[in-house]
C-alpha cells in the first residue's frame, strides 16, 4: 500500500517536471474560461451598477479633497473616541475602584493580613482597574469605528492614495491601514499587517507600527497639550492649542514611520517593493452585527484579555516598590535617583524613566505612577484638576516645557507595550524580530529626545 | 579566601565558555568549506569525470596545505573518492551536494520572488544561509513558494532525490544568428561584475528580446523599445533560446502601464518575469490571457502609480512595476464605454 502511493507520488513528480512552463497561466486561463462562460447563460447585468461607485471613488481619491477626507475622517473618528469615552471611562473606574474599597473592607473583616490585603487589592487589582476603565471605553468606541469604515470599503481607498508615499520608502500603501489601525491600539495594527501580502513590507509594518500612538497614550499627550501648551497662549485659543500639540506629536510619529521605514529598506529589510496588489472592494452598506462581532470580540476583548494578564502583575510590582523601604527610603525614591542622570540627559527626570519601565505592560498607568513617586503616595493615584496636577508638577518638580516636549516625543517614539511585543513575536514567529521591535523604538527615542535636550539646552545657553 | 574562589571559578567558566563558542565557530566554518566543496564538485562536473585537486584548491582560494586538508576530511568521511588523481563524489557525497544545490537555488527563488531581495544580492545571502537551513525548513519553503523547478538565474533545482527537471536548454547570445527574438534561460552569475552590468541593463531570466545585429565588436539587441549594445564577453554569460514566432512578438510592446484609462484593452499575457507568488496571485485575481481590462482611477498623488483596473468586475489596483509586465492589446472593434 505504502510503496504504492510512493509509485504514485513519484509518476506524479516526474510528470509535472514535463510540464510546459506556462502550465499554470493556462489553466487558470481555462478556469476563467469555464466560469465566464456559465456566467454568460445565468447572470444578466442590468444598466451599469459600477457608476456611482466611480462618481465616488473619483471624490475621495481626488487631488484637492482625497487627503483632507481622509484627515477630516480620521480626525472624527478620533474625536468620538476621545469624548465619548470620557464619561463610561468615569463610571467604570468608579465603580471598579468602588470594588477596591469593598473588598479591602471585606479583607479587613476576615483578618486577613493588611500587607497581603494591601498588596492584593491597593496594588495588583487597582493596576487591573486602572487599566481595564483607561483602555475599555476608548477602544470600544474606536473598534466599531473603525471596522465601520473598513466594511464601507473606504480603507482600501485610503491605501490607493497614500502608495506613493510608502513606495518611496519601500514600504506597502496597505501600512497606511496598519497605521491608522495603530491608534487604537499597536497590538492590533500589528495583527493587522496579515493584510500585507509580501513578507518584506509586512516586518517593515509591524517594525513600525509603535510609531503612531495609541490610545493608551493619547491621554498622556492630551494633559501634557493642555498643561503646558495651551497656557501659555490667551485663552480663547487654548483648545486650538493643545489640539495642535498633540497634532503635532501624532505627524512626529508619522514622520518617524516613514523615516525607520525607509531605513529598514535599505538596511536590515532589503529589497524592491515587491508585489503590490490592492482590492478595491465596491462599496456596500456595512454589515452592524458583523461589525459588532469583529470589533468587540475580535479586537477589544482579546487584546483587552492580553491587557490584564499584564497589568496586574505590573500593578503588584508598583504597590512593592512604593511600598517596601530601605532605610528610609522607599524602593521608588532609591531607583528614581538612581535613574536621574540618564533622565536629566534627555530632558526628563528619573521617576518618568521609572514609570515608563514600570508601565512596559500598559502606558496608561505611566500618569498615576508618576504622580504616584512624585507625592510619596503608597499606592497610584489620580489628582482631581488640571490645576492640582500644574502645582505638582510645575511648581513642585520642575517641569518645563523641555520636560514636556521631551515627554511627548519618548511617549511616541519609545518601545511599544508588553502586549504588542508579544504579539510581534507571535507574528513573526521570531524573538529575534520582536527584540528589533522593542530596542529600535527605544534607541530612536533616547537618540532623538537626546539631541533635542542638547540642542535646546545649548540654545538656552546662547539665548 | 572565599570571594577569590568565586572570582576563579566564575573566570574558569567563562573561559571555558569562550572556548566552547570559538571551537563551535570553527567547526561551523569547517563544515561550510567542506560543503562548498561538494557544491562546486557537481557543478563543474556534471558528468562524472573527475576533478584536478589544483582547480579545487584555486576555487576556494586557499592554500595548498589547507586545501590538502580540507580534502583529506572529504575523503575520511567517505564524501569524495580519488581516481588517478582527480577527485570525484561518492554517492554519499553526490547526495549531500544536492542537498546543498538545491537549498542554495530554492533560497535564492524565494528572495527574489517572495521577499523582492535585488538579483545582484542573492547570491550572498543565499551561500550564507545554505548551510544553515534545516532539511524540514527547506521541504516547508518547497512547498510555500510552489515547487518552483528554475531558479531565478534560470538553473534547474534538483528534487530531493538528486533528479534534476527537463529544462529548455539554450545556447550562449555569442551564437545566436541576427535578425531573431530570443528569450534568456540562463545568465552565469560568476564573474560579479559582469553579471551585475547584464543586470543593470535591464536583462533578466526569463526576459526575451529581439537580437538586431551580431557582429565581432558586439552584440545589438532591443529590449523593452530600448537599443543596447552588448559586449562579447558580457554576451557570452547570457544563455538564451531562440524562439519560433519571432516576427509576431513585434508588437507585443505595449504593457498595462501604457494604456489609457478608460481604453479597454485584452491581455495577451504576464512577461515570464514575473514569477512565483506574485505571478500566480495576478492569475488568481483575473489578469489571465485573454481577459478583457480597462483602468478606470488613477493615483492622483503618485501621478498614476498605483492605477485601478477594472478586471473581470472587480477593481484592482498595481504599481507601475507589475503593471509594466502585463503585454496587452488595445480591443479596437470595441467602444470604450461600459
Amino acid at each position: 500500500m505504502k510503496s504504492e502511493i510512493r509509485e504514485i507520488l513519484e509518476t506524479a513528480d516526474a510528470l509535472r517536471r514535463q510540464l510546459p512552463e506556462d502550465f499554470r497561466d493556462r489553466l487558470v486561463e481555462s478556469i476563467y474560461t469555464e466560469a465566464e462562460s456559465i456566467t454568460q447563460k445565468v447572470v444578466h447585468v442590468e444598466g451599469d451598477p459600477l457608476s456611482w461607485e466611480e462618481r465616488i471613488d473619483r471624490i475621495v481619491t481626488h487631488p484637492l479633497w482625497g487627503l483632507p477626507l481622509m484627515v477630516l475622517g480620521l480626525a472624527v473618528i478620533f474625536w468620538i473616541t476621545i469624548v465619548g469615552a470620557n464619561y463610561p471611562s468615569e463610571l467604570l473606574a468608579t465603580i471598579l475602584f468602588a470594588i477596591e474599597d469593598w473588598g479591602s473592607k471585606l479583607f479587613a473583616a476576615l483578618h486577613v493580613p493588611a500587607t497581603l490585603s494591601n498588596f492584593l487589592w491597593h496594588g495588583v487589582y487597582r493596576g487591573l482597574a486602572w487599566v481595564v476603565s483607561v483602555m475599555l471605553p476608548p477602544m470600544a468606541i474606536f473598534f466599531p469605528l473603525f471596522t465601520l469604515l473598513e466594511d464601507l470599503g473606504y480603507l482600501p481607498r485610503v491605501a490607493f492614495n497614500m502608495d506613493w508615499l510608502f513606495k518611496k520608502v519601500g514600504a506597502h500603501g496597505k501600512q497606511a491601514l496598519t497605521m491608522a489601525m495603530g491608534f487604537g491600539c499597536n497590538a492590533a495594527g500589528v495583527v493587522a499587517t496579515r493584510i500585507i501580502e509580501s513578507p518584506r513590507e509586512r516586518l517593515i509594518a509591524i517594525l513600525t507600527n509603535n510609531f503612531v500612538p495609541c490610545n493608551g497614550r493619547w491621554p498622556l499627550l492630551i494633559m501634557l497639550g493642555s498643561l503646558f501648551f495651551a497656557s501659555v497662549v490667551p485663552p480663547q485659543y487654548r483648545s486650538l492649542a493643545a489640539t495642535g500639540a498633540v497634532l503635532g506629536a501624532v505627524i512626529v510619529g508619522v514622520a518617524f514611520t516613514f523615516l525607520v521605514s525607509w531605513f529598514l529598506s535599505r538596511t536590515m529589510l532589503r529589497g524592491e517593493p515587491s508585489a503590490f496588489t490592492l482590492e478595491l472592494p465596491p462599496y456596500r452598506r456595512p454589515s452592524v452585527l458583523r461589525v459588532l462581532y469583529t470589533s468587540f470580540i475580535e479586537r477589544t476583548v482579546k487584546i483587552l484579555w492580553r491587557a490584564v494578564y499584564m497589568a496586574a502583575p505590573s500593578g503588584g510590582l508598583i504597590w512593592i516598590l512604593a511600598n517596601v523601604h530601605v532605610g528610609s527610603h522607599s524602593l521608588v525614591q532609591i531607583l528614581s535617583s538612581w535613574l536621574d542622570p540618564l533622565g536629566h540627559l534627555i530632558g526628563l527626570d528619573g521617576m518618568i524613566l521609572l514609570a515608563y519601565i514600570v508601565a512596559i505592560p500598559a502606558n496608561e498607568i505611566v500618569i498615576p505612577t508618576i504622580i504616584m513617586g512624585y507625592t510619596g503616595a503608597s499606592t497610584m493615584v489620580e489628582l482631581e484638576s488640571l490645576e492640582a496636577l500644574r502645582h505638582l508638577l510645575v511648581d513642585q518638580q520642575d517641569w518645563t516645557l523641555l520636560t514636556a516636549v521631551s515627554l511627548m516625543l519618548f511617549s511616541v517614539l519609545h518601545n511599544p507595550c508588553s502586549t504588542t511585543i508579544l504579539t510581534i513575536w507571535k507574528e513573526t514567529g521570531s524573538k529575534k524580530w520582536a527584540a528589533v521591535g522593542t530596542f529600535l523604538p527605544l534607541a530612536v527615542a533616547f537618540a532623538t529626545t537626546f539631541l533635542v535636550a542638547t540642542i535646546w539646552r545649548l540654545l538656552g545657553g546662547l539665548l | 579566601m572565599w570571594l577569590w574562589a568565586l572570582i576563579f571559578i566564575i573566570t574558569g567558566i567563562f573561559l571555558a565558555w569562550i572556548v566552547g563558542k570559538a571551537h563551535e565557530y570553527l567547526r561551523t566554518r569547517n563544515r561550510e568549506s567542506m560543503e562548498d566543496v561538494l557544491k562546486f564538485l557537481i557543478i563543474s562536473d556534471p558528468k562524472m569525470e573527475g576533478v584536478p585537486q589544483e582547480t579545487v584548491a584555486g576555487f576556494l582560494g586557499l592554500s595548498r596545505r589547507a586545501a590538502t586538508t580540507l580534502i583529506n576530511r572529504l575523503y575520511r568521511d567517505g564524501l569524495i573518492r580519488f581516481q588517478s588523481n582527480r577527485i570525484l563524489l561518492t554517492a554519499e557525497g553526490r547526495k549531500r551536494a544536492i542537498r546543498i544545490l538545491r537549498a542554495h537555488r530554492l533560497l535564492e527563488y524565494y528572495l527574489v520572488y517572495a521577499t523582492g531581495l535585488p538579483l545582484r544580492d542573492i547570491h550572498r545571502y543565499a551561500e550564507k544561509q545554505e548551510h544553515r537551513i534545516t532539511p524540514e525548513a527547506l521541504r516547508d519553503l518547497a512547498a510555500r513558494i510552489g515547487y518552483p523547478l528554475r531558479d531565478p538565474h534560470g538553473d534547474p533545482i534538483p528534487d530531493e532525490d538528486g533528479n534534476l527537471p527537463i529544462v529548455a536548454s539554450g545556447k550562449p547570445l555569442t551564437d545566436v544568428s541576427a535578425p531573431s527574438w530570443v528569450r534568456v534561460v540562463h545568465i552565469e552569475d560568476e564573474p560579479a561584475h559582469i553579471f551585475a552590468q547584464i543586470i543593470s541593463e535591464g536583462i533578466e531570466p526569463y526576459s526575451s528580446f529581439l537580437v538586431l545585429e551580431n557582429l565581432p565588436k558586439g552584440i545589438h539587441i532591443q529590449i523593452d523599445g530600448r537599443d543596447i549594445w552588448l559586449a562579447p564577453i558580457v554576451a557570452n554569460n547570457i544563455t538564451v533560446q531562440v524562439l519560433s514566432d519571432a516576427p509576431s512578438r513585434m508588437e507585443e510592446q505595449k504593457t498595462l502601464a501604457d494604456v489609457e484609462i478608460g481604453t479597454r484593452v485584452r491581455v495577451i499575457r504576464i512577461t515570464p518575469r514575473i514569477q512565483g507568488l506574485l505571478r500566480r496571485r495576478l492569475l488568481d485575481l483575473g489578469f489571465t490571457p485573454g481577459a478583457k481590462i480597462k483602468p478606470v482611477l488613477r493615483s492622483a498623488f503618485g501621478r498614476g502609480d498605483p492605477t485601478a483596473y477594472l478586471v473581470r468586475g472587480s477593481m484592482i489596483a498595481l504599481r507601475k512595476e507589475q503593471a509594466r509586465e502585463i503585454l496587452v492589446k488595445e480591443e479596437f472593434n470595441e467602444t470604450s464605454s461600459a
